[in-house]
């Protein structure tokens, strides 16, 4: 399939563009698991402060690509993996690369929302306590809770159990436990998408005030949410990247119909 | 600016790592005592049933304490038949009765009946077929005695397994059935047991699994015997291969000793190569 | 009302008598669990009643158990019951051979199996641990008398001359440890093979609550940067408690009620309570086994009956064990093995 659309890969190449400095930038990726080749050959890249999304329909490998990011493809066996991927400069699967480091930079937010069976505080001050931090937990739980914008709904009950919130601030909670490690960039695979609309809207705004100093690489089904939030937008077919480029660029061209009935199930 | 002050290597400090390394000898020892027990045991038995490894062993029957096995394996195929005879039928119709027709708290109770009899010890079904089967009833130490208690002793098993079997039946398609004009007899026979049937065969291979590994039941039902069983099902004892393996063990022959450890070895492949089936028919 | 329109037509007539003859048919067989639970049930209560008329309380507490003089010419009555004169029935001993045996395995036995729980389900790297998993329900399945065998030939003798004298050596300050080491088949043989038996019980219930911790919680923790025993404690752990107190309770169920692997190794005493852990025990599931033959010889058929008794009690125990197991599996939302589904380890 070839869509013509505008992209500023241009002719293949990989470099960011000068003004953006690259977060992360992937090249030529491949991603085998057992025989089945999951992603092939991706190139593309996130630059800071800013969301990168990544559209495509079910199974074409958007999860697959973020899981790469912080990677938790090392927990599943007989995976390959090729390429590059650099993370500020620095190959994340280097030798002597310690996958937990990767992941204090790197935090990763999922669909369903995970609270751990435990108090709301808890949740956050024992992320902070299995790293070694004992210092100024409460404030920086304060601080996180307020960012995900969770702290006037929790502050007077931080004690009770995470499991009595609900759906919408349970994945808030979880965004901010995954931010209560600062960490330089966030991958949100389908962040919303379990969830009622008013908390998915809340889970829009959250983003674009966290985008302001946090790198977020998000996956998403919904095309008019992206349409919102995005500053580059990637689509995947198939396990291939088949454009890349800044959001704007991609929504305004002619062809997003197009990309829409290729990848099917887009607007729903 | 932050390319400077990030660092990926090494990040894991004393405690952690002392924490993780303890967890993963904790866990990487357990590894290894099960390995080292599970090779144990079989070891045990390849080693010790060695003098048995000749066609006789499978051909002839045994002579008090030494001959061959023929008669305890085709025993324990003859008893394991006529459990599965029995309990099938038992099995499927009380789960299906109890899914279809029952109130739900008669369901509950059947169900509960059934979970607690799978913990009533096996000794108590041997000591009650005994008492009651063999001499109040009259079979004599029988095929029939013994496969009753046996199938009395794994009905949990075989209603538990039908049941998630045939729960595992869209609700949906009975519904659709049952709009289409079926009756209710013709639901349950086309559609329930035709849907659960790999789970079904699946269940009915683990409990006779169960049933092939028991002595304590059959030891006064089923008693001993020399000779291959006849089809007569009262008054005839059987033999069977668990028998051999608890008896022959203890006795100052090493040809009996040889055919105890030969019976054991037949039946943890037997009893694990119809576990595996019966768990991969299953799934 | 609606059936008496349908039973104008003759095809309907025979439709509904079918109808009503598969209902029936399957409710009567349905019965079958009923019938026998409570055969069971009433069987053993009834020739309890004999016993307990006997012996009274004493059934519990005295340690003799013994078939009276069985060359007396007559029987004699006491408490309006026949028995061989200077019979007595007293099961103190096998009830305290079985909780020790049993409690001693569960104790050995939970700590190993929550281990081997963890490597299979996640300490371990693939494959090792889809083959532990495997390794571990296979040997759920081994049938008793292998495990008898194995006590028999392996443990006994290892104890007897390595195990017990070493334990003698550096424990002989606790009381219950020290003593000479004479035999082979002792409540440390015992104990030790059933623990054999219970730990893929214990492993087998708590690995699987541990394998269905929802992937999506291990995978935020690790993303939250901690590492494999940060996660099991706080993750997988949490999640699988209730499971490794169920399965242990389980494992109590199987060790209470086995039989032959206790006959082979236990050393059958009677009429004595043993005096440390290298003496010889019985246990009532294996005194009913062992000693029926025996007791057939009485000609007042008390023996058989106070065998039966044993057998009542064995029952209610087990009964008690896995209703408590239940409620606790139950209540951690497991219901596929409530019950008795994992007490042979094979479901
Ligand atoms: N652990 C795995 N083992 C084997 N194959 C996998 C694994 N995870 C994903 N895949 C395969 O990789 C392909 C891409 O899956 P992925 O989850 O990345 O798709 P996706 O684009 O995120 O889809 P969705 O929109 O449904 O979330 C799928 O075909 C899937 O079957
Ligand atoms: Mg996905």
């Amino acid at each position: 399939m070839l869509l013509t659309l505008p992209s500023d890969r241009g002719n293949g190449t990989s470099s960011p563009q000068d003004d953006h400095p690259a977060v992360i930038d992937v090249e030529a990726l491949s991603l085998t698991v057992g025989t089945r080749a999951v992603l092939r050959q991706v190139n593309f890249w996130v630059p800071a402060n800013g969301i990168t999304t990544v559209v495509g329909p079910s199974g074409s490998g958007k999860s697959s690509l973020l899981r790469i990011l912080n990677r938790m493809w090392d927990h599943v066996p007989r995976v390959r993996i090729e390429g590059h991927v650099r993370f500020s400069g620095q190959d994340l699967y280097a030798r002597g690369v310690d996958v937990r480091a990767v992941r204090t930079h790197i935090g990763m937010v999922f669909q369903r929302p995970t609270p751990f069976p435990r108090s709301i505080y808890d949740n956050i001050a024992l992320t902070l306590r299995v790293h070694g931090i004992r210092q100024g937990i409460s404030d920086r739980v304060e601080s996180v809770l307020s960012a995900s914008g969770l702290w006037d709904e929790v502050k007077d009950r931080l004690l009770a159990s995470a499991l009595t919130l609900s759906g919408g601030q349970q994945q808030r909670l979880s965004i901010a436990r995954a931010l209560a490690l600062n960490p330089a960039v966030l991958l949100m695979d389908e962040p919303q998408s379990a969830l009622d609309p008013r908390s998915r809207d809340q889970i829009t705004q959250l983003m674009l005030t966290l985008k302001k100093h946090t790198t977020i690489v998000l996956v998403t089904h919904h095309l008019d949410e992206a349409k919102r939030v995005s500053d580059r937008l990637g689509v995947m077919v198939g396990g291939t990247m088949e454009v890349f480029g800044p959001a704007r660029e991609i929504f305004q061209s002619e062809s997003v119909a197009r990309l829409a009935s290729a990848t099917q199930e887009f607007g729903q | 600016m932050e390319s400077s002050e990030i660092v990926l290597t090494s990040h894991l400090g004393i405690r952690r790592r002392f924490g993780l390394g303890c967890f993963q000898a904790v866990n990487y020892g357990a590894l290894t005592l099960v390995m080292a027990a599970f090779w144990a045991i079989l070891w045990t038995l390849v080693r010790g049933s060695l003098p048995a490894w000749h066609w006789s062993t499978w051909f002839t029957v045994s002579q008090g304490l030494g001959g061959g096995l023929a008669n305890a394996i085709v025993g324990t195929l003859w008893l394991s038949c006529l459990t599965l005879l029995l309990v099938v039928p038992m099995g499927i119709a009380t789960a299906t009765y109890v899914l279809i027709y029952a109130s739900p708290r008669m369901k509950q109770l059947t169900l509960l009946v059934s979970d607690v009899l799978a913990g009533v010890p096996s000794i108590v079904f041997g000591y009650v077929g005994y008492i009651v089967l063999v001499i109040a009833l009259g079979f004599g130490f029988s095929a029939l005695a013994a496969a009753v208690t046996l199938a009395a002793m794994v009905l949990p098993y075989m209603v538990r397994t039908s049941y998630l079997a045939l729960v595992e039946v869209p609700s949906a398609v009975r519904e659709q059935a049952l709009a289409l004009g079926f009756s209710r007899a013709q639901i349950i026979w086309s559609i329930m047991w035709a849907g659960a049937r790999r789970g079904i065969i699946g269940g009915a291979i683990l409990s006779i699994a169960i049933a092939m590994g028991e002595t304590a039941p059959l030891i006064y039902t089923a008693s001993w015997s020399d000779s291959l069983p006849s089809l007569a099902l009262t008054h005839h004892s059987v033999g069977y291969l668990t028998y051999v393996v608890w008896t022959f063990i203890q006795q100052p022959y090493p040809q009996a000793i040889a055919l105890a450890y030969m019976a054991g070895l037949i039946l943890v492949l037997l009893v694990g190569a119809m576990a595996v089936l019966g768990r991969a028919i299953r799934a | 009302m609606i059936r008496s329109e349908q039973g104008r037509l003759t095809s309907r007539g025979l439709r509904s008598l079918v109808e009503t003859g598969v209902q029936t048919g399957l409710g009567i067989l349905a019965l079958a669990p009923f019938v026998v639970l409570v055969g069971l049930v009433g069987y053993l209560i009834w020739v309890s009643i004999p016993v307990f008329r006997y012996m009274r309380w004493g059934f519990f507490s005295h340690i003799a158990w013994n078939l009276g003089n069985l060359y007396a010419y007559h029987p004699v009555l006491v408490h309006g019951v026949r028995v061989m004169p200077g019979a007595e029935f007293g099961a103190f001993a096998f009830l305290l051979g079985t909780g020790l045996t049993s409690l001693m395995a569960i104790c050995l036995a939970v700590p190993i199996a929550f281990l081997l729980a963890s490597a299979a389900s996640f300490g371990v790297s693939w494959p090792w641990r889809n083959i532990l998993a495997i390794l571990v329900e296979m040997m759920a399945g081994v049938p008793s008398v292998v495990f008898g065998l194995f006590g028999f030939i392996v443990l006994g003798p290892a104890i007897a001359t390595q195990v017990g004298p070493w334990l003698n050596h550096w424990l002989s300050p606790i009381p219950f440890f020290s003593g000479p080491v004479t035999s082979e088949t002792n409540l440390l043989t015992a104990t030790v093979t059933l623990t054999l038996m219970v730990i893929p019980i214990v492993a087998t219930t708590t690995r699987v609550a541990m394998a269905r911790v929802p992937r999506d919680w291990v995978d935020s923790a690790r993303a939250l940067g901690w590492t494999e025993h940060e996660v099991f404690w706080h993750v997988i752990w949490p999640h699988s408690r209730a499971a490794l107190t169920g399965g242990t309770i389980l494992g109590l169920g199987r060790a209470l009620g086995e039989t032959m692997a206790v006959l082979m190794v236990s050393g059958n005493a009677l009429n004595v309570l043993p005096k440390n852990i290298y003496s010889g025990v019985s246990t009532m599931a294996a005194t009913i086994a062992g000693q029926l033959d025996a007791a057939l010889t009485d000609p007042t058929r008390m023996a058989v009956h106070a065998l039966g008794t044993l057998g009542l009690i064995l029952m209610a125990i087990s009964l008690a064990v896995n209703l408590i197991a239940r409620v606790v599996v139950v209540s951690d939302g497991q219901t596929d093995h409530a019950g008795g589904g994992l007490a042979h380890g094979i479901l």
